[in-house]
């Protein structure tokens, strides 16, 4: 009698865990499947993942490069029989006299429609590259077209997350290594890209290292970073791309900082950790403070705050102060304001990668009004990321100044008709 | 017999229920919500000085081994988070840390051990039947309510320790067997503990329906009656809250710390409010000290 108590107790317990772990997988949102050796994926499968909303993965390999296409199901608009076959291989003598590096790869897509849907391809490189970044590359009728850059995820092997709408027929992907070069003669950017001003060299504007003058690249090809910005699916690229590495290029509509995309010919947000500074070299910029809004609204603001309120509006004169190369907005208004004896709150805020400018002079945000606050322009437009995001080039104009209106009363007018 | 006070801690917890209430109901008020540092002080010294007249060695240990700790704590913290403020003392982490928070971080601490220890000497005068005798007739329910939770704890306690002898009697020992035997011993143990309180939980209800409770018309006992002394000791609260009143609406006590210290009545003619408020808040130690003093004379005199 006792036995079988026993025995249905633990008869129990197994049914238990079972049923937890078949739970788990069955909530598990994404798919992997092994593609077959033809590439042929049904129409049927997708017309599944669309109604389920789930993330499809699909894991092929090419010789020693393995590849994994991510599908969004939920984005998937016409559900079409595709073939996902890549043939990938050393790209030889095809590119000669335009782009050389020592890994050179031909990528050949079997099929060049692909579905309308948010897809990311992931190729995997047999070991560790010794490179930050790809470049991709299609061949035009006269000169190679530079698609996009992307960079490498560096785990074990490296590895690079593509926006997939940017590829079809037959693309070739350029490790950035020490052996990398372009020629600027045969190379044009992607179509619609902005003009090539700001290639190669970065114009000489704050290059402190080699690090920050890589990232300052990344403007010149902003219309293929913005275009590949749209199809690329944020959970895709998570998933597959190492977490510290900022993705720029492999996003949704907003960057992993829930930055919406930036305006064409604005700079970049440059993600702090990833700059180094130099003290060695030094740059000067225009710093301003000022709260004059609080003028025209002096109902509003806090009855004991009107103690701090200078009578002019203005905190920090307009003036010239110095930076060195590698720094932000921010450290700049850190600087000075500690420099001034100018009482300045911030709060970093990790889910934006920036500090978050609380209050200057002791006024702080919510001060004059619940739309009020402290924000900042640089040569007069009003980046739409955080301070210390801003890498600042010299000559750079800075205005701290304080809103009580989201910005509206503080020119944001101008923005929107430009 | 008639001139007996009713019993407790001390002479002030003998008089009327409505006299000290509304001593603690002013005292916690301006506790809680006046951040001057002048009748924080006052508010303090006193309370301090009343906890130890009534708990002796008791309230001393406890301000300084706990309150002492968390006074420090609070007075800290504040300026490591708030860093709001004119004078800069240093930066730290790149923010700065104020003069103005930290002085604004001591006064909290002060305000919030205050309280503290106000309501430690709350729960020693007003004891359960006198919060019974004052809402009794207002709010029946709620008051019985208070009162039956107020003796929960101590009363679940002597019961659990019941129903473990009785369990051991017959062999179930919850501290004895291999670690199932015993934690089902134990179960067992909370399960009649439960099923207990909730049947004395409906018993408790039908016998105060039973009684009539909360009806209208009933009256119910209490040891409590207004004397002489009570109009005298309400006379002498009204007076102080009075005055200290005044000196509110007068703006006397009116303090800011941010962006800088700004503290009203400051001036020598603020003193009466502050004394009227010393003498408010001194009202307890008075009548105990009265008290001591007749008893010595009377014993010498015998």
């Amino acid at each position: 009698m006792k036995l079988q108590k026993k025995f249905i107790k633990i008869l129990l317990i197994l049914c238990l865990v079972f049923g937890l772990l078949s739970g788990c997988s069955v909530s598990l949102p994404s798919r992997q499947t092994e593609l077959s050796t033809d590439g042929l994926v049904e129409k049927q499968v997708f017309e599944d993942a669309r109604k389920n909303a789930r993330m499809l993965t699909f894991q092929g390999k090419s010789g020693e490069f393995s590849y994994s296409w991510f599908f969004n199901g939920s984005s998937v608009s016409s559900p079409a029989s595709q073939n996902l076959k890549v043939d990938i291989e050393k790209a030889g003598s095809d590119l000669k006299g335009a782009v050389s590096s020592s890994d050179l790869l031909k990528l050949v897509f079997h099929e060049n429609h692909l579905i309308q849907a948010q897809t990311t391809l992931r190729i995997d490189f047999p070991g560790r590259l010794d490179a930050q970044k790809v470049r991709i590359y299609r061949k035009g009728t006269e000169k190679i077209i530079r698609l996009l850059e992307a960079p490498l995820n560096q785990d074990k092997t490296s590895s690079v997350t593509i926006p997939a709408d940017s590829t079809g027929g037959t693309c070739y992907l350029a490790v950035m290594d020490s052996s990398f070069t372009e020629n600027p003669d045969r190379v044009s950017a992607a179509s619609g890209s902005s003009p090539p001003g700001g290639s190669g060299t970065s114009s000489g504007v704050n290059s402190g290292s080699a690090d920050s003058s890589a990232v300052s690249k990344v403007p010149s090809s902003s219309a293929a970073v913005s275009r590949a910005g749209q199809s690329g699916h944020p959970s895709a690229s998570r998933k597959s791309g190492n977490p510290s590495r900022p993705s720029a290029s492999s996003s949704g509509g907003k960057d992993r900082y829930q930055t919406d995309s930036i305006p064409a010919g604005k700079p970049k947000p440059v993600e702090p950790q990833d700059v180094q500074k130099n003290a060695k070299k030094i740059f000067y910029c225009t710093l301003s403070i000022d709260c004059k809004t609080i003028l025209n609204n002096m109902d509003k603001l806090k009855e004991n705050k009107k103690s701090v309120l200078p009578s002019d509006g203005v905190i920090f004169k307009s003036q010239q102060v110095l930076f060195y190369s590698g720094e932000s907005v921010f450290d700049v208004l850190q600087r000075e304001t500690k420099k001034n004896g100018i009482q300045m709150e911030y709060q970093s805020t990790p889910g934006y990668n920036s500090s978050y400018i609380v209050g200057i002079h002791n006024l702080y945000e919510f001060d004059c009004g619940e739309l009020s606050g402290w924000t900042y322009q640089v040569n007069g437009w009003r980046p739409n990321y955080g301070c210390s995001r801003y890498l600042l080039k010299d000559g750079d104009v800075v205005q701290w100044r304080y809103t009580c209106n989201l910005g509206k009363d503080i020119g944001d007018h101008e923005k929107s008709a430009s | 017999m008639r001139n007996l006070p009713a019993s407790g801690p001390d002479a002030f917890s003998g008089f009327h229920p409505a006299v000290l209430l509304l001593y603690f109901c002013v005292v916690l008020f301006f506790g809680m919500f006046s951040l001057h540092p002048v009748l924080l002080a006052i508010t303090f010294f006193s309370e301090f000085l009343y906890s130890v007249l009534l708990k002796g060695r008791k309230a001393l240990k406890f301000n300084v081994v706990y309150m002492l700790p968390i006074t420090v704590l609070v007075a800290l913290i504040n300026p490591l988070v708030n860093h709001a403020g004119v004078t800069i003392l240093f930066y730290l982490n790149g923010n700065p840390v104020t003069w103005e928070a930290a002085v604004c971080g001591m006064v909290y601490a002060f305000a919030f051990i205050t309280v503290i220890i106000t309501f430690s000497c709350f729960n020693q005068v007003m004891t359960s039947d006198k919060l019974m005798y004052l809402f009794g007739k207002l709010i029946p329910g709620l008051s019985l309510m208070f009162s039956m939770v107020l003796r929960f704890v101590p009363r679940y306690q002597a019961q659990i320790k019941k129903i473990a002898a009785a369990q051991k009697c017959i062999g179930m020992d919850p501290a004895h067997g291999n670690w199932i035997r015993r934690v089902k011993n134990g179960v067992a143990i909370l399960s009649v503990l439960v099923t207990w309180a909730l049947e004395n939980a409906i018993e408790t209800a039908d016998s105060m329906k039973a009684r009539g409770f909360g009806l209208k018309g009933r009256t119910s006992f209490s040891v409590f009656c207004w004397r002489k002394r009570d109009r005298a000791l309400l006379t002498a609260e009204l007076a102080g809250f009075g005055a200290v009143l005044a000196g509110l609406i007068a703006g006397e006590f009116r303090c800011g710390y941010f962006p800088a210290i700004r503290i009203a009545g400051l001036e020598p003619k603020a003193a009466v409010f502050y004394a009227a408020y010393a003498l408010f808040c001194l009202l307890p130690a008075a009548v105990d000290g009265k008290e001591a003093l007749t008893w010595n004379r009377l014993q010498s005199a015998g």
